[in-house]
């Protein structure tokens, strides 16, 4: 009853600045939009002269993403090393350091988890924009925002992946007399090998969804495109685009999990079987680096031509511009409504796509609607099992979709139907979402226990209250750490979805940029940064709560 | 799988082969104890605020050629002595001394070298798994060379180098397992490996903690008698911890018993009289 009414408090005083307007969306002319649109992507565009322009971006978004990769465990390598504890700041590994080494060792360890945490935590729109603006429009301004931004994440969790191999080889290597490097190189690296594999070709995934939208910004690849698509009105093209970006990030995710299904096999697999299918560390190294060679001739990113650029020159002569940062008072208090504004388009759009998730992904839970399982919907009748399984694999396919475009492509279409604003901003966020959240509470709901369901649909018990009363509560706990970490990733997503006019920070971000006020923008970066961290911390203090 | 005879007579037709390998320097061992303890104590301190006094006050000496068991109850501190004997640890009060000089004073670059003077076989998991056998018998002699270099012998290794593992591993009498992969083994093998790496160190010194803990009675009968037998055609100091008393009074001419950290006793393997060790396993605190 309380949290009900702390609900229902913080949603009217977070309204105004998420500038909550159903009647835009549900008025004559909003509905009418969302008609013009539905109409306007079907026939796809798929002239001759627009696949023409497409391909090549298309093949320079598949660039980006691999050089993105690239770049990111380049800068990431040096601090992965200090990053990993066991090698800098605990373990046996160091019980015979003196206490100077040790100070030192802690103090790199810290320093390089920071970093790592800071790189992370802005989204790679926001480092896209700032790049732009060092290195002018293009593929090259999309490379480094991928990499630094993805140079964080590959460097925490890898420096976790070589944390977390049995240590006991490595105190003997040790005790053998090893170096430090010695017992890095051909002790840890050969058992973190498959793990850090099968991560590097999840950062893929990762980079891939990004480089497809990376063109909003100017930062190359297909995004541009959709940008330009969107606002002549050529929904046809965007139609195009859309299955382009679809395809592009499925592609990915396909060659991902063979490469991963070549190098990590089941546990429980034989032995011999997986020494013969393993695929050796120098093939598939040199097919990762042959891969970023050939991206980057592409993007016409040659070292030679690179250090023509001279990007270190541009980005010393930025920095010279950019700081110090401006840190006025007039100007930080000037930022706290956009700040505001972030915090409650990213909570409204939270509760709004549970409300949308909460029941579809019911519908979407094979144990409620495929026929032949607990709470079948069939009595028998072949028509009724046929109709459970158009609502699952329907409902399924439906998050799919609603998941697999990015909030800032949702965000651009909201603004044609309800104008730019927060509350296009809000509408972007709660679609993306409910695509992600119903396909998490179905799958809560698909894993929980079905005996005691059982046995109260034994007893007599109506679907609803076997439901309610059998499944809910023991779920419940799940349901809600997921909605947390959405809402800690709704925060991240908010900061950005401005740059294409949907409000919060990121409109300043980007008319910061586009005015040529970097002062402005590094502080606009630094309270992103901060807001994601804060949002990071509650989330996760939030979850520890729970579980 | 070898039986321990055919490992044993394996072992004789390859001895000469790892000899030649050995630099006649190794054994002509400072004079002196090899290892001394000299009060030293070691404590731990536990998550919970709890303080462990694993070894208290050990004074012990160690010299050259003379197989000497640590015996004793398990949590008797047997491992920590053995750790603090061969630089793994560090003493909390007291000293620990190889070849008269102090762990405390060494700098890394001592450490290391000393390091590789030593032999230490763990109970379990002293391999990694990924590599082949031969890296990792090779792996012994990376107290001997630069990072650069190691690289450089786990990809193109030398012919000499692979003579050298397989020198070693015949020794130990697996020379068959040259090219398997480390996680193919059986457990008796993955202990004759790490013995293997251990030669190839080269070292004055074989350390073994618990060796044949997780083997079966027969394996563990070879592997102590493999472990005696190069301790004595090498010259080599070798300490061990056994739980397993009857092996420890068939094998060693010399036992030091601990219990709770301290030494009951130290003493030629004919002077131990039975109710000494059922002093030292018996259940009630003292």
């Amino acid at each position: 009853m309380l949290s009900t009414l702390a609900l229902g408090v913080s949603l009217a005083l977070t309204a105004r600045s998420a500038e909550i307007n159903p009647w835009a969306l549900f008025s004559y002319r909003g509905l009418h939009a969302v008609t013009q649109v539905l109409r306007g992507l079907w026939p796809p565009a798929l002239g001759v002269e627009f696949l023409s322009y497409v391909g090549p971006l298309a093949l320079q978004t598949v660039a980006l993403s691999l050089l993105g990769v690239m770049l990111a465990a380049i800068l990431a390598l040096p601090f992965i090393v200090f990053a990993t504890g066991t090698l800098t700041h605990w373990g046996a590994l160091l019980e015979m350091e003196t206490g100077e080494r040790r100070a030192a060792g802690r103090l790199l360890y810290a320093v390089s988890r920071t970093v790592l945490n800071v790189v992370r935590a802005v989204p790679e729109l926001a480092w896209a924009i700032v790049f732009v603006t060092v290195v002018g429009l293009g593929p090259l301004a999309g490379v480094f925002a991928l990499g630094v931004t993805y140079a964080g994440m590959v460097g925490k969790v890898i420096a976790e992946v070589l944390e977390s191999v049995d240590q006991r080889p490595l105190e003997a290597l040790a005790q053998a007399g090893a170096s430090r490097a010695q017992v890095l190189l051909f002790g840890i690296l050969p058992q973190a090998y498959p793990d850090a594999v099968s991560f590097m070709l999840y950062v893929w995934d990762c980079t891939m969804r990004a480089a497809v939208i990376l063109g909003i910004v100017g930062a190359g690849g297909v995004g541009y495109a959709l940008l330009v698509s969107v606002n002549t009105l050529a929904y046809g093209q965007v139609a195009t685009l859309l299955v382009v970006m679809l395809a592009l990030v499925a592609l990915t995710d396909m060659v991902s999990v063979a490469i991963r299904g070549a190098h990590v096999l089941p546990p429980g697999t034989h032995i011999a079987a997986r020494k013969r299918i393993a695929i050796p560390p120098w093939l598939t190294l040199g097919a990762g680096v042959i891969a970023a060679i050939a991206a980057a001739s592409y993007l016409g990113l040659q070292p030679w031509a690179l250090a023509a650029q001279q990007p270190l020159a541009h980005l010393a002569a930025w920095g010279a511009k950019a700081f110090p940062p401006d840190l006025s008072w007039r100007f930080v208090v000037s930022t706290l409504p956009a700040v505001w504004q972030t915090i409650a388009m990213a909570f409204w759009s939270i509760v709004l796509a549970v409300v949308l998730a909460g029941p579809l992904s019911i519908l979407a839970t094979s144990t409620v609607t495929l026929p032949g399982r607990l709470l079948e919907l069939d009595g028998g009748s072949p028509l009724r099992a046929a109709f459970g399984r158009a609502l699952y694999w329907g409902t399924r396919g439906l998050f799919s979709f609603l998941r697999a475009v990015p909030e800032i492509v949702w965000a651009l279409l909201a603004i044609v139907v309800v104008g730019p604003g927060a509350f296009a901003g809000v509408l972007a966020l709660a679609v993306h979402t409910t695509g992600v959240l119903g396909r998490l509470y179905a799958d809560v709901f698909e894993d929980s226990e079905t005996r005691p369901l059982e046995l109260l649909a034994g007893a007599g018990a109506t679907r609803t209250s076997v439901l309610l009363f059998g499944m809910l509560p023991a779920v419940l706990p799940q349901m809600l750490t997921h909605t947390i970490y959405r809402l800690e990733m709704n925060v991240r997503a908010a900061t950005v979805v401005g740059i294409v006019g949907a409000g919060g920070i990121g409109q300043m971000i980007y008319n910061d940029a586009q005015t040529y006020h970097y002062h402005a923008l590094v502080t606009l970066i630094i309270i992103t940064l901060a807001l994601v961290s804060a949002a990071d911390a509650i989330s996760s203090y939030l979850r520890r709560l729970i579980l | 799988m070898n039986s321990p005879d055919t490992a044993l007579a394996a072992d004789d037709a390859s001895r000469t082969n790892v000899l030649e390998l050995q630099p006649p320097a190794r054994r002509s061992p400072a004079p002196g104890p090899a290892f001394e303890a000299r009060g030293a104590t070691r404590i731990f301190h536990g998550r919970n605020g709890r303080v462990a006094r694993a070894v208290e006050s050990v004074t012990l000496k160690f010299v050259q050629a003379e197989p000497v068991a640590l015996i004793g109850p398990s949590g008797a501190g047997k491992t920590t002595l053995l750790r603090l004997l061969a630089g793994a640890i560090a003493a909390t009060d007291g000293d620990v001394l190889f070849e008269g000089q102090s762990w405390r004073t060494r700098d890394a670059a001592s450490l290391r070298q000393a390091r590789s003077r030593i032999g230490f076989i763990a109970q379990r998991h002293n391999l990694v798994d990924r590599l082949a056998v031969w890296q990792n018998v090779l792996a012994g002699r990376f107290g001997h060379m630069g990072t650069l270099a190691a690289a450089r012998m786990f990809v193109w290794p030398a012919q000499d180098e692979l003579n050298q593992a397989a020198g070693a591993l015949a020794r130990v009498g697996i020379a068959e397992l040259l090219n398997s992969r480390t996680d193919e083994l059986s457990g008796g093998q993955t202990q004759r490996v790490a013995i293997a790496r251990a030669l190839v160190q080269r070292p004055i010194a074989l350390l073994a903690d618990e060796p044949v803990a997780s083997l079966d009675p027969e394996m563990g009968s070879a592997v102590l008698a493999l472990l005696r037998d190069l301790a004595r055609t090498e010259g080599l100091a070798l300490i061990l911890s056994l739980h397993d008393v009857r092996l420890a009074r068939a094998h060693f001419p010399r036992l030091v018993g601990l219990r709770a950290g301290s030494v009951q006793f130290d003493l030629p393997t004919a002077l131990v009289s039975d109710d000494m060790l059922r002093d030292l396993y018996s259940v009630e605190t003292a």
